[in-house]
């Protein structure tokens, strides 16, 4: 079966106080359809790096990404969101959701800027919102929600639109243990019940433990991971 | 305490472009204020300077009716009374056609009786020979220096000037210099026999100067015969004053409104800035800040910004002043006096004002963030959703604020019937009380555009409007206090510009008017001889001859306009407020003897049943039989038939003259005729709807610094839009970069910012409309009364709606520009993961 990612030669720079700073270097790697695959590394190792390149939310400085065999690195800023739209689902540390929207707006917000008609994106979402087991929160503004229910809302959020793959940068290290684990075990069986291929970047062990494939990133290279458990 | 501020400072220069529109706008705001402020001085003091120059030392004047005082009264004064300090001067108007009928004073002087009141004449000596044509050749005349350099005109040259009917050359003879208190102001200066022939005056005087002790002056008003009255040359400026009080009050207050806007706009960045930097002064108050030190933080912080928007404000305000001090002095001109206006002097006193009102302003629009900033609790880790949900909860008690504010506002123009300034007050009251409503507008608004689409755009612009409350109210506010001002002076000013075309229909009803070129505007100056009317009447096609003598005459309310009109006519009843009768009967009366009133004049002197007017044969009561509108003066005026002034005033002169022309023939025609039978006079011929054109057009000038400051006002709220959107933009970098992450398209995000900005407007510009309809309706039912006595009729029209509609919009629209180009500059992945 191809992969779903595949990442060619990536190389990413940046510029800080007059240093060339390496952060992703000549990186090749490929991510299977219907895995789950974790990232660990250090603070700073570039972990959400590699996330938002493979996102198109900023581009390498050399190299080429694609996913489902579409070359994300070559297309222009309003073809990649219209792919992300169709394609990709995030799930962030801070859960980023909207805060003049309502739990079932957020939820349901992808599916609109995809131009799904209100009723129908709104049914998938109280059904979302069901198996998160907030849908009675559905006219709650993100601000009356704890930190483990917004990332349950954002969860929801990510799988709206059907993506082939979800993307989660650190989604419980904005969370207490107990709700982190929670968060993290709602989204694996979600995740894994809709063969949905998701990215995770973490820099615990604990959560790395529970992935299908396990990588760390060292020196601008992916490596597997040996990591113990902690 | 040095911390802090060096903190709160670096917090400003962090936030260059909100510090800078906050700058702006109250340099804006000082600058419209010190402009008008030196505009109104200039021409105050250009009019006392003038007054004084031409009063001289002299304590009082002997003054008569409008055709002068007989030289015989000067003679008893001298010889009868021996008063040694008495001057003789002939004193008027002449244009010059050379120069657009540009209007000039004549002052004829006697040089050898001047000694006691002017010791700066010294090089007009009689004993200096290249002066002795001054005293020995008719139409010579010195010129100051001031309008020599204006018209650059020299010793040797000679000038065209035109004095009612007659067309008259000057020869100019030398040059005052600018060091005598006469050259500073623009004149004529002739030997007193020379102004008499050239004014038309032989055997009059205009005034007798005089100095007088107290008690020597209350002798001699005792003595003085009927028709000749005595007054103190400080009487003049002082009436000056008062007539142009009301103007020059409508005008500052026009002027503070840009401040009032800006004031909105620091109350909206110091409550940014308390907001956005929360966790910071909670972390302060942590380390042993108090809640004092912060609050002098914030205070300073404001303290800064003020004090550099005012230093800015009052250079641009002494700029903008060159423009102000023509427009105002025009009007002047126009309505009330000759004066010339110099160049405004920027006097520290008036810098000082600026800066404080500035100063003022800012601090008191950053007193309410500082006092939040100052209650900040410890190690305050709130995020901005909670204080947004804390505004939205205090929704509630600020709207009932506005309601209670526009209420008192209310009663308090009840209450302030007599004052103008305390109409003023009650009236910002009910802006501002209104502008409170502008979050709960904003909820109104929001609703119903989520109601009305489905688009996912607009629900989320809909719906971050309100909950951005904080961030977005106070420009809202300040959009929709200019806005509302836009739309109530444009529809007094629309409304009274009808009133007045429709006025002036009713009043010119002659098809032809000629008149002096020097009578310009409402100022009764010209003179012109009685056997013009036979003279016009002769004409073939002139079916009837009008005459019109306009003058000022002495009255219990001080000296007002008179107009003395042909009897024959009778005048409209829609012309009349209050009639004793009919049309016909009041006008009977008036034939009679009896008077009619302007408006302006009965609400301004409470004027009864009657009114005493000094005649050349004493003070005499003229019974009052109704009130008329008229919009020529607010000084008002008394209509009298011309037959009665005749029997009351040695004054045979008319000032105008109206022509109608018979049947068949065509006004046009006629006035060719007319201008060929008047060749030589100079005299100016014009049909009706010249006539009426041109007192349109006056009517446009006067106002056209309210359109100036109107405008002004909106750019400074503009400016608060801009910076409400880029403070917005930058605090919701996160969440955009989240849209943008679930797919948002970048023309869907600027579309997302332009639907925020464009509902702003839209709120601003709603809000606007019926509050600018409140505002036009006090202005009109009660302001204009107030200052100037007049009735004007309201007149709706969709057109100041349908401006504040385009002008709200689009400024906000056009305030969205610059924050979303900046948007492509937003790093999505760096805006992600910020907390």
């Amino acid at each position: 079966m191809a992969p779903l990612v595949k990442l060619e030669h990536l190389t990413k720079t940046y510029q800080e106080a007059g240093q060339t700073r390496v952060v992703l270097n000549d990186l090749s790697a490929e991510i299977e359809r219907g895995s789950i695959t974790v990232v660990r590394g250090r603070s700073g190792s570039g972990k959400s790096t590699l996330l938002n390149l493979i996102a198109g939310l900023d581009d390498p400085s050399s190299g080429d990404i694609r996913i489902a065999g579409e070359l994300v690195t070559q297309m222009n800023t309003r073809r990649r969101a219209i792919f992300r739209r169709q394609h990709i689902g995030f799930v962030f540390q801070f859960f980023n959701l909207i805060p003049t929207l309502t739990v079932l707006e957020n939820v349901r917000l992808p599916a609109e800027l995809a131009g799904r008609p209100v009723p129908e994106a709104s049914e998938f979402a109280h059904r979302l919102l069901r198996e998160v087991g907030l849908d009675d929160r559905h006219s709650d503004f993100p601000d009356r929600l704890s930190g483990g229910e917004q990332q349950r809302v954002a969860i929801a959020r990510a799988l709206i639109e059907t993506p082939v793959l979800v993307l989660a940068d650190e989604p419980t290290g904005n969370l207490d243990r107990s709700a982190g684990e929670a968060a993290l075990s709602l989204m694996r069986s979600m995740m894994r019940e809709r063969e949905v291929t998701v990215l995770l970047a973490t820099h615990s062990h604990r959560i790395a433990a529970s992935a299908d494939i396990r990588l760390t990133l060292v020196d601008g290279q992916l490596v597997p991971d040996v990591g113990p458990p902690d | 305490m040095r911390a802090l501020i060096r903190a709160g400072l670096r917090d400003l220069t962090r936030r260059p472009i909100q510090s800078a529109l906050v700058v702006l706008s109250l340099a804006l705001g000082v600058a419209v204020v010190v402009a008008i402020d030196l505009a109104n001085v200039s021409a105050q003091h250009g009019f006392e300077l003038s007054a004084q120059s031409v009063a001289g030392a002299a304590t009082h004047r002997v003054v008569g009716g409008p055709a002068g005082i007989p030289e015989a009264v000067y003679l008893q004064l001298r010889v009868g009374h021996g008063l040694r300090a008495a001057a003789p001067v002939v004193e008027g108007i002449a244009a010059l056609p050379e120069s657009n009928q540009r209007p000039v004073r004549v002052l004829g002087l006697d040089l050898f009786a001047e000694g006691p009141f002017r010791t700066d004449l010294e090089p007009l000596s009689a004993f200096r020979p290249e002066f002795a044509p001054f005293f020995s050749q008719p139409a010579t005349a010195v010129i100051t220096q001031q309008f020599s350099e204006s018209l650059g005109l020299l010793p040797g040259d000679r000038l065209p000037v035109q004095t009612g009917d007659r067309l008259s050359t000057v020869n100019i003879l030398g040059v005052l210099t600018g060091d005598t208190a006469l050259g500073s102001t623009e004149l004529l200066l002739m030997d007193i026999a020379g102004a008499q022939e050239l004014l038309g005056m032989i055997g009059r005087l205009s005034r007798i100067d005089l100095i007088l002790d107290p008690a020597s002056a209350a002798e001699l008003a005792a003595e003085l015969p009927a028709g000749v009255r005595l007054e103190s040359a400080g009487e003049q400026i002082e009436v000056a004053n008062q007539l142009t009080a009301a103007f020059r009050t409508n005008l500052t207050a026009l002027s503070l409104l840009a401040l009032v806007v800006g004031s909105f706009l620091i109350y909206n960045t110091m409550t940014f800035s308390v907001l956005r930097r929360r966790p910071v002064l909670g972390t302060l108050r942590a380390i042993g800040s108090t809640g004092d030190q912060i609050l002098r933080m914030v205070l300073i912080e404001a303290a800064v910004l003020a004090l550099l928007g005012s230093a800015i404000g009052v250079g641009l305000g002494f700029v903008m002043a060159r423009g102000a001090v023509g427009l105002v002095s025009q009007t002047i001109h126009d309505f009330y006096f000759l004066a010339s206006v110099q160049d405004a002097p920027l006097s520290p006193g008036l810098a000082a004002k600026g800066v404080s009102l500035g100063l003022g302003a800012g601090l008191l629009a950053a007193l309410a963030p500082a006092i939040e900033a100052s209650r900040v609790r410890p190690v305050e880790v709130l995020r901005r959703s909670s204080s947004e949900a804390g505004v939205a909860r205090r929704l509630l008690t600020l709207s009932a604020s506005g309601v209670g504010l526009a209420t008192v506002g209310a009663v308090g123009f009840q209450l302030s019937r007599r004052s103008l300034i305390g109409s003023f007050i009650a009236m910002l009251a009910i802006l501002v009380g209104i502008a409170l409503l502008a979050p709960l507008a904003t909820r109104a608004v929001a609703l119903a555009a989520r109601a009305a689409r489905r688009d996912p755009i607009i629900r989320i612009a809909a719906g971050s409007l309100p909950r951005h409350s904080s961030r977005t109210a106070p420009a809202l506010a300040a959009l929709t206090v200019a806005l509302a001002v836009a739309v109530g002076v444009t529809l007094m000013i629309a409304s009274f510009r009808s009133t007045v075309e429709n006025w002036l229909s009713l009043t010119l009803r002659s098809d032809l008017y000629v008149g002096s070129p020097a009578t310009t505007g409402t100022r009764p100056m010209a003179s012109l001889s009685p056997d013009l009317e036979p003279r016009l009447a002769g004409i073939p096609g002139v079916k009837d001859v009008e005459a019109i003598r306009a003058v000022l005459v002495e009255s219990e309310f001080g000296e007002i306009p008179l107009s003395a009109v042909d009897p024959r006519r009778v005048r409209d009843a829609e012309l009349y407020r209050l009639a004793q009768g009919s049309a016909a009967e009041v006008w009977e009366q008036v034939r009679a003897g009896s008077v009619v009133v302007s408006e302006s004049l009965a609400s301004r002197n409470r004027v009864g049943s009657s009114i005493e007017l000094s005649t050349d044969l004493g003070v005499k009561k003229f019974p009052v039989v109704g009130i008329f509108y008229d919009y020529s003066t607010d000084r008002g005026t008394v209509l009298m038939s011309r037959a009665v002034y005749l029997d009351y005033w040695n004054d045979p002169a008319i000032s105008s003259l109206g022509l109608s022309a018979q049947a068949g023939v065509e006004p046009a025609e006629l006035a060719e005729r007319v201008r060929a039978a008047l060749d030589g006079t100079g005299l100016e011929v014009r049909i009706n709807s010249q006539v009426r054109a041109q007192a349109l057009a006056i009517f446009d000038r006067t106002f056209a610094i309210t359109a100036a400051l109107r405008l002004l006002a909106v750019v400074v709220a503009f400016f608060g839009v801009l910076g409400a959107l880029l403070a917005l933009l930058l605090e919701r970098s996160r969440e955009f970069a989240t849209l943008s992450a679930l797919g948002l398209t970048p023309e869907g995000l600027r579309r997302l910012v332009f639907t925020e900005s464009g509902l702003m407007g839209l709120t601003a510009s709603l809000l606007a409309m019926p509050t600018g309809l409140i505002l036009a309706v006090l202005l009109i039912e009660v302001i204009d009364a107030r200052s100037f006595g007049w009735t004007i009729q309201l007149e709706l029209h969709w057109l100041p709606f349908a401006q504040a509609l385009i002008v709200g919009v689009g400024a906000s629209l056009a305030a969205a520009i610059y924050p979303t180009a900046r948007m492509k500059r937003l790093s999505l992945a760096q805006a992600l993961t910020q907390e």
